[in-house]
């Protein structure tokens, strides 16, 4: 997940954190030590926290026989992989296990959203000028890990006066769309964004809705195989209309590089 | 048992730390806190 490389973004933002695993002190003093950990590493060797909180895993064998370690009678008792967020009293606000215990998040997705905060862009970065809309794409990381998942963000900034459609739509119309171009393992997953608001235009009876101002969408792409270094291709299809007129359909290209780092162990 | 559910307060609980030291996790009160699962492998 990054954490460590996301501890400062963490910090600015008022948020705590610690790691808990069923690993002994002495495993998790090296590993921090290897890694250069600055956050508090908890032992919960016996699962005590971690079968209060129920999260215990209960597909050791699965996990162990993925990562390539072997299964010792001592061993039973890991956590499900996945982060909660706690408010200032306490209660659980968030809680992201992904289901799949081999796709990961970035610190900087985690800080997004289960805070509300942004952190700093480490990804890289595209602009694009179209009729009436600016856009703006980024990556939340500069590289991908196998089965990691990364965000692809979008702003648009849609000019005053304008709108661009949201689906439902009628016939006829071109609604916003965020398209990645294919890469053989590359998992898109389903656009999270803002709801369209309904729109009406003068002496038409069918029903719109539409953006406008700024809109920030996000997909999640999960890097199913070790694809090598990649461009992360994004097209982004609108067309901008005021009450009374439309401008011409566009679609506007975005490219992301993206490279692909090998080493497991360094993800937390 | 079932899981940490959003809305409700987390259970309380207490580990050691590398340095000795125990944490516990009503000692975040008052400030927002991130917990990550894991393990070293």
């Amino acid at each position: 997940m990054e954490l460590q490389r996301s501890l400062a973004d963490f910090a600015a933002n008022d948020v705590a954190v610690f790691a808990i695993s069923y690993d002994g002190i002495d495993v998790l003093a090296s590993f921090a030590e290897k890694h250069g950990i600055g956050f508090p590493l908890l032992s919960d060797e016996d699962s005590h926290a971690i079968r209060a909180l129920g999260l215990l895993n209960d597909r050791l064998e699965e996990l162990h026989a993925f990562y390539g370690v072997t299964t010792r009678d001592d061993m039973h008792g890991v956590a499900h992989a996945g982060t909660f967020a706690l408010d200032a009293q306490g209660i659980v606000t968030d809680k992201r296990f992904l289901g799949s215990y081999r796709v990961r998040e970035t610190g900087a997705a985690v800080l997004e959203r289960s805070f509300g905060a942004r952190g700093s862009v480490r990804g890289p970065e595209a602009r694009a000028q179209g009729p009436g809309v600016a856009v703006r794409a980024y990556l939340d990381e500069a590289h991908y890990r196998f089965f990691q998942r990364l965000w692809l963000t979008v702003d648009l900034q849609i000019e005053t006066g304008l709108h661009v459609y949201g689906r439902p739509i009628p016939d006829g119309y071109v609604p916003l769309s965020i398209d990645v171009e294919p890469v053989d393992g590359l998992v898109v997953g389903d656009r999270e964004g803002p709801a369209p608001q309904p729109f009406r235009m003068d002496r038409l009876d069918e029903a719109f809705v539409v953006y406008s101002g700024t809109a920030t969408f996000a997909l999640p792409l999960t890097f199913t195989k070790r694809a090598g270094d990649l461009v992360v291709r994004a097209s982004v299809r609108y067309q901008a209309c005021s009450a009374t007129d439309c401008l011409i359909p566009t679609t506007l290209q975005l490219e992301l590089p993206l490279s692909q780092i090998n080493h497991v162990d360094a993800e937390i | 048992m079932s899981p940490v559910q959003i809305g409700a307060v987390a259970p309380d609980f207490a580990l050691p730390t590398l340095d000795g030291h125990m944490i516990r996790l009503s000692g975040y009160r008052g400030q927002r806190l991130l917990a990550f699962m894991w393990a070293s492998w």
